[in-house]
């Protein structure tokens, strides 16, 4: 079957919420038998893209958080974030330095790091005053680089 | 996410397991810093029995270790294994603290 109707939350832009929601994309991942490691790793995506909304988009104020899941027809999860805060584009965001030592390691700057290393491709637009983020992940993951 | 405090050999254990995230680092935060405030230097993390870190995890024990440091004392990190190793690694904490694949291990190479 290609595909999947998916599922569609809206709640509190809450920490209090974060577990409501990666309990629909683990839920996702399982029934596309993912594995468990893989599963994990999206969790840890989805987790920080929730985070940054909560953190960077609503400083002022509290606002809602819809997240919207599907899976396409190469049982990729697609999964969309939307949020009314401030304008926050996790393209520009800098790397982390990830090779310095602990003194001078800045604690911070991760998560967008994390988001990129774990899904296969990440879009974001700004669209009737909303952030719209959207994280495509592969049962696999991106091929990673030989390290040799 | 549940946290199991032990001594050895003056050092302080801090087991975790389950899920050290956004929502639960608050407590491990809290945690060890009343070790610190106790006088404690040299705290050991042991992650054998946690499933899951995210970025407010590692936060955590980069702050701990800046902490420690701070009062010539040191954090080790004991049982990294399956996805939690791989975030350490992914995000380059692997090479940064001293890490052991038991306590036991970390508290003897003191």
């Amino acid at each position: 079957m290609p595909g999947s109707p998916g599922a569609e939350i809206t709640l509190d832009a809450d920490l209090e919420n974060l577990g409501r929601f990666l309990e629909v994309v683990s839920g996702l991942a399982a029934g596309e038998k993912y594995d468990a490691r893989r599963s994990k790793m999206i969790e840890l995506a989805v987790e920080e893209a929730i985070v940054n909304v909560i953190n960077h988009a609503y400083t002022d104020a509290k606002g809602m958080l819809t997240m919207s899941a599907s899976v396409d027809a190469d049982r990729r999860l697609v999964l969309t974030i939307k949020d009314q805060g401030r304008p926050f584009d996790v393209s520009n965001v800098a790397e982390p330095d990830i090779g310095s030592g602990v003194e001078s390691r800045k604690i911070g700057g991760l998560g967008v790091f994390f988001i990129r290393q774990v899904a296969d491709e990440i879009r974001y637009a700004r669209e009737d005053d909303s952030n719209v983020m959207t994280m495509v992940f592969s049962p696999e993951g991106r091929p990673k680089p030989e390290t040799n | 996410m549940q946290i199991v405090v032990s001594e050895k050999g003056g050092a302080k254990i801090m087991a975790l397991s389950g899920r050290l995230d956004a929502v639960t680092v608050g407590e491990a935060e809290h945690q060890l810093n009343t070790l610190i405030e106790s006088g404690q230097s040299i705290v050991v993390i042991d992650f054998e029995t946690l499933e899951y870190i995210s970025s407010a995890g590692l936060r955590f024990v980069l702050a701990g270790a800046k902490k420690l440091q701070a009062r010539n004392g040191k954090l080790l990190l004991a049982g990294l294994g399956g996805v939690v190793k791989e975030v350490f690694e992914l995000a380059g904490f692997y090479d940064l603290l001293p890490v052991f694949d038991t306590p036991d291990q970390a508290i003897g190479s003191l």
